[in-house]
């Protein structure tokens, strides 16, 4: 048998971010993939070291461009009860209404995304063309569309009133008839359907010994989700306990699947914490914290899986933070399930795990046009790019 | 070598979800696990204390994925991990010239 090493990256039109994969191929069949990591290492843990907590969550908050909100969530999980203090319900709904607005954002865009793969270019048109409503409404909650960057310690910046609320809910009533549509598409086009069935099978054994997060392990018939199995914040209320989407046939398309019933589970959410949330109720405004001396751990649901953060305070500066992301965890997953693929599904396969390869590697040296390197100082006092 | 291979089976885990290591003021390490149930609401929490330059007993064995977990903090803290091939690999740092470089948090 002659096997040829076919490479795939680290730039790659069908790549959106830098990863090299090495496959060992005899003719268009995969004997064997590698992979290789690094090229989006930014340093976020060691950029922490000795700032503020304050300072510190800016930071975790720019980790990943597209589940900034679950950053902030982990790491405010695990320094609120270190710093003794306890916000109210409205902040804890408030911050439930942003991360589920983020998990539909993100299972948007890659539906979009995973359309494309596929060449059905119209229909990535569509999915963003609904993402845009949610990336609208995060403007009128946040002020910002991508980092929201609304939460600090013990409160938000700002509290939802009623006009905040009905924008809200108006677009979500806007999305909610289009990704109907768009997840029967999901599930009935003969196109979808044939590219996605039986590829990149994921077994509830395999899933079980790789320790798979999120929507992979969920598509393999695991019922593993940090908002039913650990509660925290708003999901600890009764009323909006999540009911998490179990399937069990562990290809690409049940994923898919998964992802697009997990929106309507979060509009359901947040119709509901709106519901709860109180328009004229003040939240409380940002104080100095303190933080005692130790080490501690919290865990969220981002989009993609368990997000873990560990933290050690000194002196009321972060000694150490350790990111676990979800796609760190699901990163082993790559070489075991595209062997005996065929080369032409490599990107359908490597989508269906919805990848954040920023997130995963979360340290890169940051230049300007001079080619200097960027001091952590800097890069916290918000010099700009010019 | 530091032997966590039997401690760690005795907490019958089912899910590994980290790896993480502080240095402490004296130059040594704390290598810190962390584990948790698919049903049960908790996080168990494992240390062990790790002085400069010894050597760990790698847990792939039981979870596969401490493979990038620990190659990791053989990268960025320079401690070995004993069965586990990725242990002093390049993972996520870029090498320069050729070289591999200390590893940025014990400086």
């Amino acid at each position: 048998m002659h096997t040829t090493i076919y490479p795939i990256g680290p730039q790659h039109p069908s790549l959106k971010e830098p990863i090299f994969i090495k496959l060992h191929v005899d003719g268009s069949r995969i004997i064997k993939a590698e992979f290789n990591l690094g090229y989006a290492h930014r340093g976020v843990e060691k950029c922490s070291e000795g700032y503020l907590l304050d300072s510190a969550l800016h930071a975790v908050q720019r980790t990943c461009g597209i589940c900034s909100q679950c950053h902030s969530m982990a790491f405010l999980r695990t320094v609120e009860p270190m710093a003794n203090i306890q916000p109210p319900t409205k902040v804890y709904l408030q911050r439930l209404v942003i991360a589920e607005l983020e998990r539909i954002h993100s299972h948007l865009l890659w539906a979009g995304i995973m359309a494309h793969e596929i060449g059905l270019d119209t229909l990535f048109m569509y999915y963003l063309k609904q993402r845009e409503h949610v990336l609208d409404a995060f403007d009128e909650l946040t002020g910002n569309r991508v980092h929201h960057s609304c939460d600090v310690l013990g409160t938000m910046k700002r509290s939802f009133g009623k006009k905040e609320i009905d924008f809200l809910l108006e677009k979500l009533q806007t999305i909610e008839p289009e990704i109907t549509e768009l997840r029967r598409v999901m599930e009935k086009n003969e196109v979808i359907v044939s590219r996605f069935k039986k590829h990149g099978m994921i077994t509830k054994k395999l899933a079980t010994e790789l320790g798979l997060v999120g929507p992979v392990a969920r598509a393999s018939g695991i019922n593993y989700d940090v908002r039913q199995n650990d509660p925290y914040m708003a999901y600890a209320i009764k009323e909006l306990k999540v009911k998490p989407v179990i399937r069990t046939e562990g290809d690409a398309w049940a994923r898919s699947i998964v992802r697009c019933d997990e929106v309507f589970e979060s509009m359901r959410l947040i119709r509901k914490a709106c519901e709860m949330i109180d328009p004229n109720e003040e939240i409380p405004k940002k104080k100095n914290l303190f933080a005692k001396d130790g080490s501690g751990f919290g865990r969220v649901e981002a989009p993609r899986g368990e997000n873990f953060h560990f933290v050690t305070i000194k002196n009321n500066k972060i000694a150490r933070l350790k990111l676990r992301t979800p796609t760190l965890a699901n990163v082993l997953s790559y070489s075991r399930i595209l062997e005996n693929e065929s080369i032409t599904d490599v990107p359908v396969i490597v989508m269906s795990l919805d990848p954040c390869i920023s997130c995963m590697e979360r340290v890169a040296v940051i230049k300007n046009k001079k080619e200097e390197i960027w001091t952590s100082h800097e890069l916290f006092e918000g010099k700009k790019h010019d | 070598m530091i032997n966590v291979l039997n401690d760690v089976k005795k907490i019958k885990a089912e899910r590994l979800i980290s790896i993480a290591s502080v240095k402490n003021d004296d130059g040594n390490y704390t290598v810190y696990y962390h584990f948790s149930w698919d049903k049960k609401p908790e996080i168990r929490q494992f240390s062990i204390e790790v002085k400069k330059g010894d050597e760990v007993e790698s847990i792939m064995e039981l979870f596969e994925n401490a493979a990038l977990l620990e190659g990791e903090m053989t990268e960025l803290f320079g401690i070995k991990f004993i069965g586990n091939p990725y242990s002093g690999k390049r993972i996520f740092l870029a090498e320069e010239g050729g070289k591999k470089c200390t590893p940025p948090f014990i400086q």
